[in-house]
């Protein structure tokens, strides 16, 4: 091979688009010829720079996760469609319907479309929210006069066990064993407090976030009705959330415990406050 | 009766492998787009299509090139861009081996400027990115495919909807126009720095 055969496929070399045959054509004349070792070479260096120097970006976390989320809600919507498909065909429907699932477009357009506008109907006539339910209203409220300093505390304190043994003694332990250990969290306790929610004795709890004061509280949910709020998917979980003064309320259930959390942080941070640093500290 | 419990693990699958790329995305979003925020649209508008699309993607084809086909339609609409080949450039202007005769021979010549680079490796990050995203669009996505992205022609082909021979032409060219504009850019710096120390005297 003479130099300008080479050099004719230096783009395909580099690019590894050569068979094995011509590949180590090129390499033999390469480890031979001086010359053109320094070239590839070169050139191989130019590649590497481009990609080094530009690939620099990693994608923002918060585009990340508005995407994973998005997907989340789509894949719910997909689900609930899809059922209903299932529930509703009888099996003298089946035949028809079997025509259409050769074309998953348009039975998907010929059931989200009704579908659509049923449940926007239906939500408009019966679910459509309160500006705010009486549950986001004290929350609210509670949480501002914990912001403004107007609420006597029952125990400041920054530690967890100490917190747990306070509502331990007053018979409240299903919620001691749920008080998040913050320390060192980017979460700081700050005290405690026996208070009541919508007539029940509730869990409530100071937290110093990030950026502002987070309220937490914590009481037995199974009778509670937040199921009139709005509510969305966050990482495989179902929030509900209100707003009231400015305040951010989401609240959830895991077990029989309903929780909330108030503060001044959008619906999103707070969720991310309340499955990275809450929720991990109930199983 | 269709198993759903299968079919969701796939799609959960699938979701899993589509996000490994999106470091890539963002990336030939920022060099395509040319700003954060334009890139961080179109990824996401992207990721919608792709959520939508889903059902289309073949099992066991490239997922990559697929996503990437996606992105490149998606830029084109939204930015009402025609990726097409400019003819005001004079390509053949460029000889071979430009850079490398520049720096590794062209130290012999009596009117070599450049008193800086030696190496390519001593490009800056900003002259390097100038350099890509000065190309015209249709230079510049071939270049961040096949060197940034280590795309195959064939899959490069699938993407911009060229022939192979078209792809490996502007692909050529496109690294010869690169090379030149880094040299441009290493000229300024070895002017400059000539000009600084002129002024100290």
């Amino acid at each position: 091979m003479t130099c300008k055969e080479a050099i004719e496929q230096l783009n395909e070399f580099l690019d590894k688009e050569l068979d094995d045959a011509n590949y180590s054509k090129i390499r033999q004349h390469i480890d031979m010829c001086h010359k053109c070792c320094e070239k590839f070479e070169f050139e191989q260096s130019i590649k590497k720079v481009i990609r080094e120097k530009t690939q620099l970006h990693k994608t923002p976390q918060h585009v990340l996760q508005s995407i994973t989320s998005q997907w989340a809600e789509l894949n719910e919507e997909r689900s609930k469609a899809e059922s209903t498909v299932e529930e509703s065909k009888g099996t003298f429907l089946e035949g028809i319907l079997g025509l259409f699932t050769l074309r998953p477009a348009y039975v998907t357009m010929a059931v989200l479309l009704p579908m659509t506008i049923i449940g926007l109907a239906a939500y408009l006539a019966f679910f459509r929210p309160a500006e705010y339910s009486p549950i986001v209203k004290v929350a609210a409220e509670r949480h501002d006069s914990f912001v403004n300093n107007n609420m006597h505390l029952d125990l400041v304190s920054s530690d967890s066990n100490e917190i747990r043994r306070h509502f331990e003694n007053s018979q409240q332990s299903n919620f001691a064993i749920n008080v998040p250990e913050c320390n060192g969290r980017e979460m700081e306790l700050l005290g405690c407090k026996k208070y009541s929610l919508d007539g029940k004795k509730s869990a409530y709890v100071g937290l110093r976030g990030h950026q502002s004061k987070i309220s937490l509280e914590m009481v037995n949910g199974s009778g509670m009705n937040i199921d009139k709020l709005q509510h969305e998917f966050y990482k495989g979980r179902s929030y509900y959330f209100g707003k009231y003064k400015g305040y951010n309320v989401v609240m959830w259930k895991h077990g029989n415990t309903l929780y909330s959390l108030t503060s001044t942080m959008n619906r999103e941070g707070l969720m991310r406050v309340a499955s990275e640093t809450i929720l991990p500290y109930n199983r | 009766m269709r198993d759903f419990g299968n079919q969701e693990s796939k799609i959960k699958e699938f979701e899993a492998a589509a996000l490994e790329h999106i470091d890539s995305l963002f990336n030939f979003g920022m060099r395509m787009a040319g700003n954060r925020e334009a890139a961080e649209d179109l990824v996401q508008e992207t990721y919608l299509k792709v959520h939508r699309f889903s059902h289309t993607f073949k099992d066991g084809s490239n997922l990559k090139a697929w996503l990437f086909k996606i992105l490149r339609n998606t830029f084109i609409n939204t930015f009402r861009k025609k990726i097409k080949e400019p003819k005001s450039i004079h390509y053949d202007e460029v000889e071979d081996f430009y850079l490398f005769n520049k720096i590794k021979t062209g130290k012999k010549e009596e009117n070599y400027v450049s008193g800086e680079i030696s190496d390519v490796y001593e490009f800056l990050e900003d002259e390097v990115k100038n350099a890509v995203d000065g190309l015209p669009l249709a230079f510049r996505e071939v270049v961040l495919y096949s060197d940034i992205e280590d795309l195959s022609y064939g899959e490069i082909s699938e993407i911009v909807g060229c022939p192979i021979g078209t792809v490996k032409s502007r692909l050529f060219r496109a690294r010869k126009l690169l090379q030149k504009s880094l040299w441009n850019y290493a000229n300024e710096r070895g002017y400059l720095k000539e000009r600084q120390k002129g002024k100290e005297i």
